[in-house]
């Protein structure tokens, strides 16, 4: 497998899909940086803490598209059939793969934290949090994006056609992000109205103890909330959003995914014939 | 003998589809091996299975006496390269970067083999000019290229010459006779290009609906396919006779022709049969092409 490593660096180096990722998350940690320094002109104060959750919404699409481009050219050039027919085997070629997205993407997210690294110190103040939550919440970040990787490789594999798997990971990458959205929307609905004092025919009327329909109670919520933890997607939102509630649980989520989905993918791609 | 490639009932079914049915073929060390078959035939699929690109349902390969069920499999793997279909090159990189490429896949320590390589399938001039912007005829010979870099004794060629103009053609042609003696490089080749592969087979394996239907070497077909005059007499028994006498070699069809593997003076040959009492009814030259012997064999339904 270090001989397929060796190859698949060889060829990220100089693949433009990576560098313009890379680009993208400067460019994104720039900007997080410049609307902090912004926000503490205005008085709103920011924490460095805050700075290192910003990009995961962005991280949900890093997966998607790099092995749609990367790790989709194997099979649109026919060169991975070159690694099977000289003798390497499917769990090497897969494994390869994975460890492939996992470092792109890590170095990626790693370019995202450079401008916040240089900038983040003189516009924000402090941590914000304890320095074993923030590393809690970076570590559940990376395995966030490890478990999206995986579930991206997992399609390279076994979608043979690049153009239909850009369109599926994008999809599914889009289509999480909304539908997360949607389940963090329902889970923020307050319960009760905001208070507010009204006049009903001569009469004043208090609603501030007036219930929200929408809000999401019981057995429903739990479901909701687990769609959020669980799911990468709803993970990324949590992030960025700073709605975590359950950190531990969503990094154990996410070993998960990472596991079931390789071991899953692994026992597909041994199967699969190849053209 | 000793062969570099075994099968023994060989099968592969997609659902209800059987592609390859119970399918036996040996190839011989040191041969270019022509594998022949119509479109659909099973020559791909075949070339998938060898490859590791795909499992049999049923039945086994050997791969240099190794078993395609046995673990070390793989090392009869690297000693083979592989052409299958389209050529297998990153298209957005040079000639030079696609062979270092499969260099580093093959854990090959240096690249100082590359030149050479290059210059074996003539792109030793094609500088950083990106894979995308060759001709197909470059593509192919990159892929070949490719296919060589691990230095192997078994090279399998899918459709080499497949819509190449006459001059890559034989540019393909001259490269796998190259590699062939002067490498001592084991090839299988399939394709439907008979007349090509004429020019280049040592064995032949004629494959039709997934089953070996024959396989002979370059010889015995050349006997099998071998000029002759088919003549119609009157009576074959006086032909035989007359045939005889001027030592020539024959093989009577019915009471009425024959085939004779010579060329023959006419007018010796009608003196004598008249001397015998024999009239010649009608002579014609025949010469079975390898087409024909295939048509011949799998019948002429469709093309090959």
């Amino acid at each position: 497998m270090r001989d397929l490593l060796r190859a698949g660096f060889s060829r990220m180096w100089r693949a433009p899909v990576f560098w313009l990722g890379v680009a993208v998350m400067v460019c994104c940690g720039g900007l997080v940086c410049q609307n902090a320094y912004d926000g503490s002109r205005r008085g709103i104060v920011y924490f460095m803490g805050d700075l290192c959750r910003y990009h995961c919404v962005v991280t949900v699409f890093l997966p998607a598209v790099f092995c749609a481009l990367f790790l989709g050219t194997e099979y649109e050039h026919g060169t991975i059939r070159n690694k099977l027919v000289a003798g390497k085997s499917r769990p090497a070629v897969y494994f390869s793969s994975l460890i492939l997205s996992l470092a792109a993407c890590f170095l990626m997210i790693g370019a995202y934290f450079v401008p916040v690294v240089i900038a983040g110190p003189f516009v924000t103040e402090g941590l914000g949090m304890t320095p074993g939550m923030l590393a809690l919440i970076l570590g559940g970040e990376l395995l966030m994006a490890a478990a999206l990787c995986a579930l991206c490789t997992l399609g390279s594999m076994l979608i043979s056609r690049k153009a239909l798997l850009a369109v599926v990971l994008l999809l599914a990458a889009v289509g999480g992000v909304v539908f997360s959205a949607t389940v963090e929307g329902r889970l923020a609905e307050p319960e009760f109205y905001p208070g507010i004092m009204m006049t009903v025919d001569g009469e004043q009327v208090d609603t501030s103890h007036m219930e929200n329909p929408s809000y999401v109670r019981g057995w429903a919520r739990e479901i909701y909330q687990f769609a959020a933890d669980f799911l990468p997607t709803g993970q990324a939102l949590e992030y960025n959003l700073g709605t975590y509630v359950h950190p531990a649980a969503m990094c154990l989520y996410s070993l998960l995914i990472l596991t079931a989905s390789t071991a899953g993918g692994l026992a597909a791609f041994r199967r699969k014939d190849l053209k | 003998m000793e062969y570099v490639l075994q099968t023994a009932g060989l099968t592969k079914r997609y659902r209800d589809f059987t592609a390859l049915d119970k399918l036996t073929m040996n190839v011989p060390r040191g041969a270019i091996y022509g594998l022949v078959g119509r479109n659909g035939a099973g020559k791909t699929t075949l070339i998938r299975l060898i490859c590791g690109l795909q499992r049999p349902t049923a039945g086994l390969y050997m791969l240099y006496g190794r078993k395609h069920t046995d673990r070390d499999i793989s090392l009869s793997r690297r000693r083979m390269g592989a052409v299958v279909e389209t050529p297998s090159i990153y298209l957005d990189m040079s000639a030079v970067d696609n062979l270092k490429q499969q260099y580093r896949v093959l854990g090959l320590p240096s690249f100082e083999g590359i030149p050479e390589l290059l210059a074996l399938v003539g792109l030793e001039d094609t500088g950083k000019k990106k894979a995308r912007h060759f001709s197909l005829g470059m593509k192919q010979r990159l892929g070949i290229a490719v296919a060589l870099a691990g230095d192997p004794d078994f090279l399998v060629l899918d459709e080499p010459v497949n819509g190449l103009d006459p001059q890559g053609i034989i540019e393909i042609r001259e490269l796998i006779l190259r590699l062939n003696r002067e490498r001592q490089i084991t090839v299988l080749i399939s394709s439907h290009i008979l007349d090509e592969l004429s020019r280049l087979a040592t064995h032949y394996g004629f494959i039709d609906g997934g089953r070996m239907v024959k396989e002979l070497s370059a010889a015995q077909l050349e006997a099998a396919c071998r000029k002759c005059v088919r003549l119609t007499v009157t009576d074959t028994a006086a032909l035989a006779r007359a045939l005889d006498g001027m030592g020539a070699e024959y093989k009577i069809l019915d009471s009425e022709t024959a085939d004779v593997y010579q060329k023959i003076p006419v007018s010796r040959l009608t003196a004598a049969l008249a001397a015998q009492g024999c009239e010649l009814v009608d002579m014609q030259e025949r010469d079975e092409s390898l087409e024909s012997y295939f048509v011949s064999l799998v019948g002429g339904g469709r093309h090959a």
